[in-house]
């Protein structure tokens, strides 16, 4: 019996082996990991002295195992649900700590408030970064053309307003420090306020770092009362909406029980669905490409922020209907992209660039487009961003 | 390389299973095991896999030398030979740098050179040579003449990297009768699994508590955290260090091996001493064979040879003054319990003992883990209350989230399970022979698991 039952054992080990090699090796790779991660998977290393002798091609072979490996997503999320009978959760959340791509080439820790139906990230102010920002707008203040207005509009984020709120520092006080050391001629948008009215409204997305589109609209709303004394209605709009959107907290806190969470997208439509020409510098080459205000998600497939804009551009132009002659140049970071939907109502013109990755300067943008206003709108936590800010002053 | 990954576990493991049950020749096997022992070894240290080849072959001919000219001068100097290079590799790849360090410090010069990187297993295997070479010279071991089993007993992968520090003396016979019984591989399989277990699912869990309390800011912690990170750090490192003891057991089974154990539930121990005779026993008895007797054990200059005894421990548990540090806090926990509370000792109830043994070690794993003295400095202020914070939300956060593990750490700690199936075993057999299979697959489908949710995953004794 005894004998018997070794045998058997090692059959099933055997077997279990076997197994392991059939999905590491034989099994196709999982394509859909790629969407979820937001990334390419790695590909096979090549095999060179160099490689081989370095250590890297050892490295790199086990971190292309590891994403090829068959079935990939249904293993990482099984082992997201057996993490997560690790312990319980309490009324008060947990802080989470993860690190963070900023899209700058330079990660950084990031603490994320989870609590039973949502995922927040905590603020943890930076004066040095925080100073630099108002420096690098001042900056931009005095070197531009006299008749190029300069706005500022920061955006506070979900933990802000949340009451259960610990250890999160005050983005007001980020924001009204920086408001207030700007240089006078910079008129600055209170969406703050604006959204702080409107709290306990849908503003914020329970699985992803952005506003929802409907806090944008506040924000909008704050934008166009400041600049032009109008107030948008929301009646004026067709507000369509899609469900099952996981966005990038979710992947970050890999708590499947968020998945009973998941947001609503909404957007709103006012006339036409504007066509966005964009133009990035790739591989010593520029490349043209078009998008849309609204990228509408497939019939069935899952909504994402990237709705918004069809994403971050380098560069995107909007050519509207309005023919009233105002050009507005927009810096940003992705928080815009629910915002310019609305801010094309007011121009004839919005061009769009990204900090991150822009190839060109202000300054050509200036000369070589009659711009009447210039735009910085961040969410608070780039002000604590030094590397963002850094590219912030480079593309001056 | 590693065997809690997924390279290891999908390609290595089975490929090599595979060729060495290919054949019944012995040599054929042998071949086999040291072509992939080697490659195992290079697959993480390209370069260095020729200073582990370089220190076999000088102790093979130092220990033909010694044989053929055993008592004579020529076997003394064969003996210091083997000591000077094997100290010499250590010396120089583990703690050249350390050295400079001290010297550019007393002497307030500035030598510019930070020390060569670590190559892995240095520790392990220098320390494996030198007993064979020591054992010659003793007249305790059989000669190997052949350089291929001789490479075998050095370079074999389950032991290569992170121990059990295993003597020639031990596996002498098992080199040229290896037979292995379906029971044999069975337990190999069973004290692989264990080690799995330890390692992916115990060790690296706790690790990433650890991670959250103890690599930042240590200011600004929560007293409740910081202990909460240390004794994570306690668990984590014995289930990392002990889990791959296990795997490295039961590998060596595979292929007809049988290793000393190196782990016995140390946490459960009463005193310091106990202690050191249930952790990493194959360093301890290493010493003590090799510098603490020699040097006049308890008989002569008792004090000075434990001081030196535990120096040499902490630093070959890294190149720096805290390991050091660490080695003399336990030479002298050692010496106080031998000379003054002997008797105390034998008449304290168990559960006492274990509370005085535990806090201790605690202690000691805030010395081990702080390499920078400021931190260590920081680490005990927070921790007895200097941000005034006793439990923030972080701490109460990982605490109920990890709850459940932690009362597995802790009971796996003490051989409650071990008991359980014992009893089980004779009191209900067909559940202990139900309950086999499901452990294997239940450990193995879990470990890949979250081996595939987990990418980076380190041996924390890689640093030796």
């Amino acid at each position: 019996m005894k004998k018997f039952s070794a045998k058997l054992n090692i059959i099933l080990f055997v077997l279990l082996l076997a197994l392991f090699f059939f999905i590491g090796v034989l099994a196709p790779k999982d394509l859909s990991t790629v969407e979820k991660e937001n990334r390419e998977l790695k590909a096979m290393p090549t095999l060179t002295k160099d490689s081989l002798f370095s250590g890297s091609f050892s490295k790199d072979y086990e971190d292309y195992l590891a994403d090829n490996v068959g079935y990939r997503s249904f293993f990482v999320d099984l082992a997201s649900k057996i993490e997560n009978l690790k312990g319980i959760k309490t009324k008060d959340g947990r802080i989470v700590t993860t690190t963070k791509d900023l899209g700058t080439g330079n990660a950084g820790d990031n603490h994320l408030l989870l609590l039973s139906d949502r995922v927040m990230e905590v603020y943890q102010k930076d004066d040095t970064a925080r100073d630099a920002y108002v420096d690098a707008l001042n900056l931009y203040a005095e070197s531009l053309p006299e008749n190029i207005r300069l706005i500022s509009m920061l955006i506070p984020t979900q933990i802000e307003f949340y009451e259960g709120k610990k250890n999160s520092d005050s983005q007001k006080e980020t924001i009204n420090y920086i408001y207030q050391n700007l240089n006078e001629d910079i008129v600055t948008i209170p969406a703050y306020e604006a959204l702080k009215a409107h709290k306990d409204e849908y503003l914020y997305f329970r699985t992803d770092h952005h506003w929802t589109q409907r806090g944008a609209f506040y924000g909008y709303a704050a934008f166009s009362e400041t600049l032009f004394g109008q107030t948008p209605l929301e009646s004026d709009y067709k507000i369509r909406s899609a469900d099952g959107f996981l966005g990038y907290l979710y992947s970050q806190a890999k708590d499947p029980s968020l998945k009973k969470h998941a947001d609503t997208i909404e957007w709103f439509n006012k006339g036409k669905n504007l066509t966005v020409k964009a133009k990035a510098f790739e591989n010593g080459e520029f490349v043209s490409y078009e998008s849309k205000l609204y990228v509408e998600p497939a019939v069935g497939a899952a909504p994402k922020y990237g709705i918004f804009m069809g994403g971050d551009h380098q560069f995107a132009e909007i050519t509207t209907e309005n023919k009233n002659g105002k050009t507005l140049l927009v810096m940003k970071d992705s928080y815009a992209n629910t915002l310019l939907p609305f801010l094309v109502e007011q121009y004839e013109t919005v061009l769009v660039i990204d900090p991150r990755n822009y190839f060109g300067t202000v300054s050509a943008l200036t000369e070589e487009y009659d711009i009447d206003d210039f735009l910085i709108v961040n969410y608070v936590f780039t002000t604590t961003f030094g590397d963002f800010i850094d590219k912030m002053n480079a593309v001056r | 390389m590693v065997f809690s990954s997924l390279l290891f576990l999908c390609i290595f493991l089975p490929v090599v299973l595979l060729l060495y049950y290919a054949s019944k020749n012995l040599t054929y096997k042998n071949v086999i095991l040291v072509i992939a022992s080697l490659l195992f070894y290079a697959w993480g240290e390209p370069i260095y896999v020729l200073a582990l080849i370089f220190s076999s072959f000088v102790d093979y001919t130092v220990g033909r030398v010694i044989h053929k000219h055993f008592g004579t001068w020529k076997a003394k100097a064969a003996l210091l030979t083997s000591l000077i290079i094997n100290l010499g590799l250590l010396g120089t790849f583990k703690y050249a740098g350390f050295f400079v360090d001290n010297i550019n410090m007393l002497l307030g010069t500035n030598i510019p050179f930070s020390g060569f990187s670590l190559p892995l297993g240095i520790s392990f295997y220098t320390f494996q040579t030198l007993s064979y070479s020591i054992d010659m010279y003793r007249g305790n071991t059989k000669v190997q003449k052949s350089l291929l089993k001789f490479m075998v007993y050095v370079s074999m992968f389950p032991q290569l990297v992170a121990g059990p520090i295993v003597r020639y003396v031990d596996i002498e016979a098992q080199m040229d009768k290896r037979r292995v019984t379906a029971k044999d591989f069975e337990e190999g399989i069973l004290r692989f699994v264990r080690g799995l277990f330890k390692k992916v699912i115990l060790a690296n869990s706790a690790g990433k508590v650890v991670a959250t309390f103890l690599e930042g800011d240590l200011a600004t912690l929560s007293a409740g955290g910081a202990w909460l990170g240390l004794i994570m750090y306690a668990f984590q490192i014995y289930y990392d260090f002990s889990g791959y003891s296990d795997m490295a057991i039961g590998l060596g089974r595979f292929f007809g091996f049988r290793f000393l154990e190196n782990f016995n539930y140390p946490y459960i121990s009463k005193n310091v001493t106990e202690f050191w005779r249930r952790w990493h026993m194959s360093l301890g008895t290493f010493f003590r064979d090799y510098v603490y007797i020699p040097l006049g054990g308890n008989r002569h200059h008792h004090i000075r040879n434990i001081l030196v005894v535990w120096f040499l421990t902490g630093f070959w548990h890294g190149a720096s003054w805290n390991f050091i540090l660490w080695g003399l806090y336990y030479g002298l926990f050692l010496l106080i319990e031998k000379k003054c509370f002997r008797g105390a000792l034998l008449k304290m109830p168990g559960w006492l003992g274990t509370i005085y043994n535990s806090i201790v070690v605690l202690l000691g794993w805030a010395l081990f883990y702080f390499t920078d003295f400021s931190r260590l400095v920081q680490f005990f202020k927070t921790a007895f209350g200097s941000s005034g914070v006793l439990l923030d939300l972080t701490a109460k956060g990982e605490f109920f989230g990890n709850l459940f593990l932690l009362l597995l750490l802790v009971l796996c700690a003490t051989p409650v399970f071990k008991n359980l199936a014992e009893k089980v075993k004779e009191k209900l057999p067909a559940l202990y022979h139900i309950g086999k299979p499901v452990w294997i697959l239940g450990v193995m489908l879990i470990s890949f698991t979250l081996l595939v949710g987990q990418t980076f995953n380190p041996f924390l004794y890689f640093r030796f």
